[in-house]
């Protein structure tokens, strides 16, 4: 085994993703997770990958190697190599930080198992500014079947989301439950999700949620005003002029549950029907709608997810330490200045917040 | 105080001069506190100086909280918040007396109750934060008049811990289940109370005015637990409106004679069927999960 490393890329690493194994064999840097797991990795990549946990390995105390005057002469080699690595104790649980590291090293990448997980992964990434892995970590998602932002995991990707503060997830895993249900308490109930985020959290989401519906309101009003002189006169118009059954199918957008499912068939239908109303049909509607209903469809379509797009979730940190989350028997940190008393520490425990 | 011989700071840096022996005497945390052995070194104070004990309460907070422990007239803050926030530090500090003091105080004056929704739902919010059982169970009894619903929650929503909207929700599912089903026995003509209005003209099971009064929660209805649950007075409003309608409109005698004559031992009555969906309680509602 080699002390130093002295190729420009690095050998071969021993990886095993069970064991949560990721050493290089002539590593520089020994990168120590929450739980105790040791990664024997290269430095230059590190920093390479993100300014802040390079500034953290290379300011770290070096250790001088010890002398180990015992048994072989081989064993003596690799104590010595051992003891002169750096160890940079990092407060990030084993799993996610073998997964950061598959985004570091050129290895196969592996996504965490759970989605609470792979949040984590997201916000470490993104707590020590590591753009390109967190490119890389959005893509892989990206490409993940089932979609990781999917029906069951919407609500709590939101709230991770929020709690890590990634924007990006939080916007995806929000605009998701716009396609789930009408957003009710009762609704939350029926799937159980009451007390998947904290109420602050439920609070913007309902925000969220009606700023959609109040947008697409004005948005879809003014997308009528705009159709009308384009649209042919129809046999049943609306005192603004649309064909009824285009109005009552835009209206039905505004109100419906999911506003995010918009099918051309619907569309279709809605036409056809009204067609069906006359014996002879609607001349205008039969006709001249029928030539540029594509383009109507495809302008419609483009408002909705356009007034969908345009809304924005509120960022908000929420106390870390807030007093109301300490158990009320449980006194909260004071000290005794003076009479150089201190209280008992396990009168000092914090709850958990919430996850 | 005079003699104090301990000075308490708040987080807002109002120092109160107070005697460790009132504060050992009602609170064994403190007690606790200042029977620890000291340390020989040179954080002792000098023999002029009080030693000084930093809380993480402000300044109102602490003066209430010092005023139910001297024999003065108890100072309760105004906002609900800091009142909870003064319970909070009572239970805090495990003193016992003082919460039975700020307790009878709050009820007696009726702090802590109030008609508005989303106050209602803020006390029940921060009293689960808190840990302040009592005030939990009230309130959650009290939010039984409001739907539960994103409106009725409004801003305090965002004082709710995940646990406890799904407490609340299981707390008023059991309540409206009770409520329905005795409002159901209650409305029996030919057993409950109601048959006394047996009479009526073409009641076959009860008056029909009745019924549509006072309609029985559909329990099937899985978004029932949302529904507000009629408070006394309100469940006795709709008895005497239906009534004056019925009446008036096919000038029911049977109707009119039997209200005359236990009309009013039969509201008594009605009260007991809104009362009896208060006995259910958050703690033991939620005690499985």
């Amino acid at each position: 085994m080699s002390t130093v490393a002295t190729h420009s890329l690095p050998s071969r690493p021993f990886i095993s993703h069970e064991n949560l194994l990721f050493n290089y064999p002539d590593a520089d840097v020994i990168l120590r997770s929450r739980d105790s797991h040791e990664f024997h990795v290269h430095k230059i990549y590190i920093v390479h990958a993100s300014p802040i946990l390079g500034e953290k390995i290379l300011t770290s105390p070096n250790p001088q190697p010890e002398p180990t005057p015992t048994i072989s002469a081989e064993r003596d080699v690799e104590g010595a190599v051992a003891n002169a690595l750096c160890m940079v104790q990092l407060p990030i649980e084993g799993a996610i930080l073998f997964s950061l590291l598959t985004y570091i090293f050129q290895v196969p990448q592996v996504l965490p198992s759970t989605v609470r997980q792979v949040m984590e992964l997201l916000s470490v990434a993104q707590m020590y500014k590591m753009d390109n892995v967190l490119t890389q970590i959005r893509n892989h998602i990206a490409r993940q079947e089932p979609p990781f932002i999917r029906e069951e995991t919407a609500y709590l990707i939101y709230s991770l989301s929020l709690k890590h503060g990634l924007r990006t997830e939080a916007l995806r895993a929000a605009r998701r439950t716009l396609g789930i249900l009408r957003f009710t308490i009762n609704d939350l109930a029926k799937e159980n999700r009451l007390d998947v985020m904290p109420g602050a959290f439920l609070h913007e989401l309902w925000k969220y949620h009606q700023r959609v519906r109040s947008n697409l309101t004005i948005d879809l009003g003014e997308f009528k005003k705009s159709i009308v002189p384009t649209i042919p006169k129809c046999r049943s118009p609306t005192d603004l002029g649309l064909p009824c059954w285009l109005d009552a199918y835009i209206s039905d957008i505004e109100s419906a549950c999911v506003p995010t499912l918009l099918d051309i068939n619907d569309f279709y239908n809605a036409l056809s029907m009204h067609l069906n109303e006359y014996v002879h049909g609607c001349h205008s509607c039969m006709y001249s709608l029928r030539s540029n209903i594509r383009e109507l469809w495809k302008a419609l379509t483009t408002v909705v997810y356009g007034s969908i797009v345009k809304v924005r979730i509120t960022f908000f940190v929420l106390p870390q330490e807030p007093e109301r989350l300490y158990r009320p028997s449980q006194i909260s940190p004071f000290s005794l200045r003076g009479r150089g008393l201190r209280a008992k520490p396990d009168k000092l425990v914090k709850l958990p917040l919430y996850y | 105080m005079p003699n104090a011989d301990v000075i308490l700071q708040s987080s807002d840096l109002v120092n109160f001069r107070v005697h460790s022996s009132v504060l050992v005497a009602s609170s064994p945390l403190f007690r606790d506190m200042f029977t620890l052995p000291q340390p020989q070194d040179g954080t002792r104070p000098a023999p002029y100086e009080l030693p000084v004990v930093h809380l993480s309460e402000d300044a109102e907070v602490l003066n209430s909280l010092f005023s139910t422990l001297y024999p003065v007239p108890p100072e309760i803050p105004h906002s609900r918040d800091n009142i909870l926030a003064l319970l909070a530090a009572a239970k805090k500090y495990d003193m016992d007396a003082a919460q039975s003091a700020i307790r009878m105080e709050i009820n007696r004056k009726g702090l802590l109750s109030s008609t508005n929704a989303a106050e209602v739902f803020q006390v029940y919010a921060v009293a689960c934060n808190k840990g302040l059982i009592p005030e939990m169970e009230s309130s959650a009894r009290l939010s039984l008049a409001y739907p539960l619903t994103f409106e009725s929650l409004g801003d305090a929503l965002q004082s709710f811990e995940g646990w406890a909207l799904r407490d609340l929700a299981n707390f008023r599912r059991h309540s409206i289940r009770t409520f329905a089903s005795n409002l159901k026995i209650f409305l029996e003509c030919r057993s409950g109370p109601s048959k006394i209005w047996a009479g009526c003209h073409g009641a076959e099971t009860r008056p029909y005015w009745l019924s549509i009064c006072l309609r029985t929660p559909n329990l099937e209805d899985p978004d029932s637990f949302t529904k507000p649950i009629p408070t006394t007075a309100q469940l006795c409003d709709m008895y005497f409106m239906a009534l004056q309608v019925h009446i008036e409109q096919i000038d029911c005698n049977s109707c009119m004679r039997v209200h005359i004559l236990r009309g009013k031992e039969y509201c008594e009555k009605l009260k007991g069927v809104s009362e009896s969906a208060q006995v259910w309680n958050v703690s033991t509602c939620n005690s499985n999960i």
